[in-house]
């Protein structure tokens, strides 16, 4: 009897009556995806009184904490101007303020108060209505996936979304007001049922679109970089010259010259953009076991670096000067050659008869000594919604 | 048909074959089920992104193995409980005896090795195929599957020869 033999005798034996049960899956499939989509569907934008700054400590106990949480409460819901537009602090859409039934939005048609809006470091908030925001179309079945995707820029000074009256994706500088559209076409039903997401280039000039699609674009000229076939592309370097892909199995890579050059071993962390030097990339690691899906594991307490050149691990340093109950769930763009973004859920306590508050707070960390330090709290009062920082 | 039909006719379907991979990496079909389960739960929360990777069935292995090399590791994990249902009586065997004899054999290899095995024997992946799933260079698949095949030996005695399948060169066995 050789190995293939025994494999086969043991392969061969009558299978008992199973206990998998695939709705059980479904379940608690939908269970997670929920707990993470809401995490941040139920973010939100508190008070930005306008021009007003209050100085809270409600999420962190960080000693010195002097971060602003920026509340609106008198809404500014103009439309975006064509231009003269200052940098974006936030971006949020919150489902006019009301409850909302998953896969029940048909109900909201019609109403301005379901497009994205804008907020200005200056505390000026614009609706976009040029931007595809919540689905009104979804079905109980692809409820998930609520609203068209809107990212910005780390310095707040353009945003990528999906315009419908285009079928494109289009990149907007606040300022000028110029938008340029990507060449390729994505129709709104493709954009209900597959969720595409989009991921801009740190300098707003490189789009990567992906499902599909499969590319990055520089939206400037119009040139296109298809990925190779087997990966997909995560983010873009300044200059869009290099691209982080990961493929079916879990690996990522560095798509530089056309060609891809995979990473030792698999990770299931999302990882970073590329840091300014081009190289490095971050993950937020937790001590012991990898976590997943369907367990239970130990918190988020370390940055780990990578150089994207070889995948090989640079540092792992643990968290330090982190405010109790620190848990990151998401890690974003540099803000300088050491210091990565990373974002934790607000936690508020509901009172009945109260809207809640959702949202999300924002840190640095300081990938070389641990240091992490809390850049703002970004929230809404809402039954769900999204918030969009800059650079997340 | 929506994802969700389309999810639910794939594993309806596939569940067989998962059920056998997830057995032979743990030799207990109660395990295996949880392992099933585990993994097509995952499957579902990554099911978007799962239906259009270009071979469905090796992404779902990654996913198995990986939560079973997972589940290995310990520690922090909680099983999932799948059923309240007491545990079904093991189905009647033809030749018991040897089926007993390989599960404790394949038992006594370390699971990384045995996944390894699984994976390049029962699976027939090449070593880079394997080195994908389990996320590691070949060299480390084809020492695993060194180490494997000799503990295999050691338990089994000379009832057992293993010989190269084709993909396998002599280097690899060494």
């Amino acid at each position: 009897m050789d190995t293939k033999d025994l494999f086969d005798t043991l392969a061969a034996e009558e299978q008992p009556p199973t206990t998998v049960d695939v709705r059980r899956a479904v379940a608690a499939g939908r269970a997670t995806r929920r707990r993470r989509r809401t995490a941040l569907a139920a973010g939100g934008l508190a008070v930005c009184l306008a021009g007003t700054f209050t100085w809270y400590g409600l999420e962190g106990q960080v000693r010195g904490d002097r971060t602003a949480t920026v509340v609106h409460e008198t809404a500014d819901r103009g439309t975006l101007p064509a231009s003269g537009v200052g940098p974006l602090s936030y971006a949020y859409y919150d489902w006019c303020g009301e409850k909302w039934s998953p896969g029940k939005g048909g109900s909201f048609a019609g109403r301005d108060c379901v497009q994205w809006k804008v907020v200005t470091r200056d505390g000026r908030t614009y609706r976009v209505p040029e931007a595809a925001g919540v689905y009104l179309d979804q079905t109980t079945a692809n409820y998930m996936n609520t609203a068209a995707p809107l990212m910005i820029t780390p310095d707040g000074r353009r945003i990528a979304y999906y315009s419908p009256k285009d079928e494109r994706f289009a990149v907007r500088e606040l300022a000028s007001g110029q938008i340029w559209l990507s060449p390729q076409t994505v129709s709104h039903q493709e954009m209900v049922k597959n969720a595409p997401f989009v991921t801009l280039s740190p300098e707003g000039r490189y789009l990567v679109l992906n499902g599909r699609l499969r590319a990055v674009v520089d939206m400037e000229t119009g040139r296109v970089t298809d990925v190779p076939q087997g990966w997909q592309a995560m983010t873009v370097a300044r200059g869009g010259d290099r691209v982080i892909v990961e493929n079916d199995r879990l690996r990522y890579g560095l798509l530089e010259d056309g060609r891809v050059r995979p990473f030792t071993g698999s990770l299931e962390e999302s990882l970073s953009p590329l840091a300014p030097d081009g190289r490095t990339v971050a993950y937020l690691d937790s001590p012991g076991a990898a976590r997943d899906a369907t367990v239970q594991s130990r918190p988020v307490d370390t940055i780990v670096t990578l150089d994207a050149t070889t995948g090989e691990v640079l540092r792992r340093v643990k968290f330090r000067d982190a405010p109790a109950g620190f848990s990151p769930w998401r890690i974003g763009s540099w803000r300088g050659p050491t210091e990565v973004m990373v974002s934790q859920v607000v936690e508020s306590r509901w009172k009945p008869g109260e809207t809640p508050r959702l949202g999300e707070t924002a840190y640095a960390v300081d990938v070389t000594t641990g240091k992490v330090r809390k850049l703002g709290t970004y929230a809404i009062r809402g039954w769900s919604g999204d918030v969009v920082i800059p650079g997340m | 048909m929506n994802p969700d039909d389309e999810y639910t006719a794939y594993v309806s379907g596939r569940l067989p074959w998962l059920r056998r991979v997830a057995y032979l990496l743990c030799q207990d079909w109660h395990r295996a089920d949880d392992l099933v389960q585990s993994a097509i739960t995952r499957l579902y929360v990554k099911w978007r992104r799962a239906r259009a990777a270009d071979d469905l069935d090796a992404y779902v292995r990654v996913i198995l193995v990986r939560v079973f090399l997972a589940e290995q590791r310990g520690g922090w994990f909680s099983r999932v409980r799948v059923t309240d249902a007491p545990p079904a009586a093991p189905a009647p065997r033809q030749n018991h005896d040897l089926a007993m004899d390989l599960r404790r054999a394949l038992a006594a290899v370390p699971p990384r090795q045995r996944a390894t095995l699984v994976l390049r024997f029962h699976c027939d992946l090449s070593v880079e195929q394997t080195a994908h799933v389990l996320g590691c260079s070949t060299g480390t698949v084809k020492s695993q599957t060194a180490r494997g095949l000799a503990a295999l030996r050691a338990r089994l005695g000379p009832s057992y020869s293993h010989e190269s399948p084709r993909h396998l060169t002599h280097t690899e066995e060494r």
